[in-house]
């Protein structure tokens, strides 16, 4: 008795080298992509820097959009291995945090947690994405601020007669300007998009929308 | 058995002041603009809304009355939850699970480009709320 409990405690108190330990280069990947991205390709680097072979039972992401897998099943001491795969753009904009979780069998890391931080930048960016005035109050002109990271201004109209646009004033830093726009009556609930056409850097022509909305 | 409930009281012990200065311990609270289950039933009927998944998974089932706007096609749905949306009214998005983060991104890119307040997180599985 006196010996079973002698070794649970040490069983206890054994510190996590004495198992496996799988030792990532970075945890955490951080990088800044263009919008223009379809998808980017990741790889976590690791070794096991512990005694005993270490087993890769599951990886989840916590985002469909976020595909990753291991080169192999198992991993012995001192051997190296990754993580690879592949976070998918689409819509997404702006900072992205996608968690990647490893679970395995190993007693003093059981689950391990990495970390994709992207940056997707934007070509252009407006200020604000909508436009909006509440039903019956003036229909006043309100401006929406538009900045070109990454791209050349074309040309700006409203998908329906029930919004006017002005023409562009252009801003002092030469990368933004703005477009007036108002409703033609704010006496009924109407909603419209306002096109803006512009040139990126590879000298795509695209569209990019602000919505307008009386509600 | 004593010894035993002695040696798992250390360990406990040990642990919890592990817990307590480890600056990498997770946290456990929820942030401003995160609720849970049981007090986004408290709008009962006085918010709307979001699902962030993607739309294979909306199709598949749903919260009653939710408006799909995921991430990867946030352009081609926006339109919908616009059509929806009453100014003012609470907005509470939900998407897989309680760890996944495109919901954080929605409310992000609703406030931070849209302008748009009221907007609650719901941490916890939305499936507890379907019930």
């Amino acid at each position: 008795m006196k010996v079973n409990n002698i070794l649970l405690a040490f069983i206890l108190i054994l510190p996590p080298s004495l198992f496996g330990i799988l030792s990532f280069e970075t945890p955490v990947i951080e990088d800044t992509i263009s919008s223009e991205t379809a998808s980017y390709d990741f790889s976590f680097a690791f070794k096991n820097t512990g005694k005993n072979t270490v087993e890769i039972k599951n990886i989840s992401t916590t985002c469909g959009c976020t595909v990753a897998k291991n080169d192999k099943a198992a991993y012995g001491p001192q051997e190296s291995g990754e993580i690879r795969g592949t976070f998918t753009i689409g819509d997404r904009t702006g900072i992205q945090e996608k968690d990647i979780y490893l679970e395995t069998n190993d007693l003093g890391q059981s689950k391990i947690k990495l970390l994709l931080k992207i940056n997707i930048e934007k070509d252009i960016e407006f200020k604000p994405s909508l436009i909006f005035w509440k039903k019956n109050e003036d229909a006043k002109e309100k401006s929406v601020r538009i900045t070109l990271n990454n791209a050349e201004y074309i040309s700006a109209e409203s998908d329906n007669s029930n919004f006017n646009v002005s023409d562009p004033i252009k801003g002092t830093s030469g990368k933004d300007l703005a477009l007036k726009v108002s409703p033609t009556t704010t006496a009924e609930s109407k909603r419209g998009i306002l096109k803006v056409r512009y040139k990126t850097k590879s000298g795509a022509e695209k569209n990019s929308i602000v919505h307008l909305l009386v509600k | 058995m004593k010894k035993f409930l002695v040696l798992v009281l250390v360990a406990a012990i040990i642990g919890a002041l592990n817990f307590v200065i480890n600056p990498k311990r997770p946290a456990f609270g929820l942030e401003a603009d995160e609720i849970t289950v049981e007090s986004a039933l408290s709008f009962s009927g006085k918010c709307i809304i979001i699902d962030a998944r993607p739309p294979k998974e909306f199709a598949e089932s749903h919260l009653s009355g939710a408006i799909n706007l995921p991430e990867e096609n946030f352009d081609e749905h926006v339109g919908n939850f616009l059509d929806a949306w009453i100014p003012g009214q609470k907005i509470v998005i939900y998407c897989s699970s309680s760890s996944c983060n495109s919901s954080r991104s929605i409310a992000n890119r609703l406030r931070d480009e849209f302008e748009i307040e009221n907007i609650f997180i719901l941490k916890g599985d939305w499936r507890e709320w379907k019930q």
